[in-house]
């Protein structure tokens, strides 16, 4: 019975340890990756975001009682636009979110992507950023005016030439690869609050070292 | 009838020994870094700095603002985003930031503890843009806090501080590359700790100050090229 007593208290015990070490506590739905080979090397993939459903939250840094609001003048010039989106790939499944800052200094304006894959990891990607408004501005050019709706189409490059773009760093599955984009809003209406529709396109190509 | 129970109650005590060494496993702390030359950057949670807080619904934490779309979605539904003001030493604003919030599959109670890969992306109005990529351990915090409180309905033991960073670097520090303005090109590293104020059963963290300790250092052509010329040098002792 000694025996018996000892030997459950060595299994409950290894058991118990082993458990918690082997259990996979933590584990993402991985979809497959969409990728394709591109002619001259690298793997190119499409991420795409429906606007306004993907839409997380833009960041109303002037809202009254915004944490923000006691940036005070600093932010007059050069606020900064925060926004953040759920992204999908080309069949239109949700396959990690992104984090988008315009942001002005002294050597301009600048785009930074932050495209967080629970299931695969993280890349981080720049380009000089567009003129602020850029998109009000292109649908002003065709006819929308603010505070009422508008319905056509309108596709804005915002980036159109993926050289011209920095791949700041990735992570897990994209760690060593230099990753290019294009962006294009490519937008069909405008409701009366100024939510747009559309889409937005991103191109990637990744290629191994940078 | 004797022998299953003198083997189901070793079973019992085993088991229990084994949860106080996890319990009070040495593996799974996270030691406090001693600090380097760098700026903080501080921020109130769940409220105070937040601009926007969002997950799937089931963490029991708040949805800011109240609208604010969920992550319901299978491939992101354990992922937090928190869009932050960071305040520096003196309490002034200094950054806009960008928190998403990944529990890692590096998790392992054992050895390591509760993983979560914290990924940054801040702005300083004017300065630019920085990306912190941090893996944080809250074992500590769930084991002494969440769990004790908010489940077996303990008494908090508090206020306490909690380091949490520990990578992903080999000096257990998050890694920070600067991305544009002056920022760019920089590298750097970076430790973030709470000091939890108040916690209760029913409210789960009521005031928590969490601080991020950003330290740049070279510019990343500087590493590189140091990097480049270590083989370079050791050919040349030959």
């Amino acid at each position: 019975m000694r025996r018996l007593f000892i030997l459950g208290l060595l299994v409950g015990f290894a058991g118990l340890l082993a458990g918690v070490h082997f259990f996979p506590w933590v584990s993402h739905t991985r979809l497959s990756s969409q990728t394709s080979v591109v002619a001259n090397g690298g793997r190119s993939e499409q991420f795409v975001i429906r606007l306004p459903a993907d839409r997380i939250e833009t960041v109303a840094l002037d809202g009254p009682g915004s944490p923000a609001a006691n940036f005070g003048a600093a932010l007059d010039s050069q606020a900064p636009a925060l926004e953040h989106f759920k992204i999908r790939d080309r069949s239109g499944n949700v396959v990690g979110i992104a984090a988008r800052h315009w942001a002005l200094s002294q050597d301009g304006a600048t785009t930074t992507w932050a495209l967080i894959f629970p299931a695969r990891g993280a890349v981080v990607v720049a380009h000089a950023g567009e003129a602020r408004d850029a998109i009000a501005a292109a649908l002003r050019g065709r006819g929308h005016v603010a505070g009422s709706q508008w319905d056509g189409e309108l596709n804005v490059a915002l980036v159109d030439d993926a050289a011209t773009t920095r791949s700041v760093i990735g992570l897990k599955e994209f760690e060593g690869l230099d990753v290019r984009y294009t962006e294009e809003w490519r937008l069909t209406g405008v409701d009366e609050h100024g939510a747009v529709r559309g889409t937005i396109e991103l191109d990637t190509v990744s290629r191994r070292g940078s | 009838m004797k022998y299953v129970i003198a083997t189901l109650l070793g079973v019992l005590l085993g088991a229990a020994g084994a949860a106080a060494v996890l319990y009070y496993n040495p593996l799974t702390r996270v030691r406090e870094l001693p600090p380097k030359e760098s700026w903080t950057l501080n921020y109130d949670f769940p409220g105070g700095s937040t601009l926007a807080l969002t997950h799937a619904g089931q963490l029991g934490l708040p949805l800011i603002p109240s609208d604010v779309a969920t992550l319901w979605e299978t491939a992101i539904t354990d992922v937090v985003l928190n869009v932050l003001v960071l305040e520096d030493e003196n309490g002034a604003p200094r950054a806009l930031a960008s928190r998403i919030s990944v529990p890692s599959r590096e998790t392992d109670l054992l050895l390591r503890g509760f993983l979560v890969s914290e990924h940054w992306l801040i702005t300083v109005p004017g300065q630019g843009t920085l990306f912190v990529d941090g893996e944080n351990n809250l074992w500590p915090f769930l084991k002494e806090s969440l769990i004790p409180v908010k489940y077996l309905q303990q008494e908090w033991h508090g206020p306490v501080r909690y380091p949490v960073t520990i990578g992903p670097t080999v000096g257990r520090t998050a890694e920070v590359f600067g991305v544009s303005g002056a920022y760019a090109g920089l590298r750097g590293s970076a430790v973030e700790s709470y000091d939890l104020r108040r916690f209760s059963s029913d409210f789960g963290i009521e005031a928590l100050r969490g601080t991020l300790a950003v330290a740049l250092e070279e510019r990343a052509d500087a590493v590189e090229a140091e990097l480049a010329a270590k083989p370079a040098t050791t050919a040349g002792r030959e």
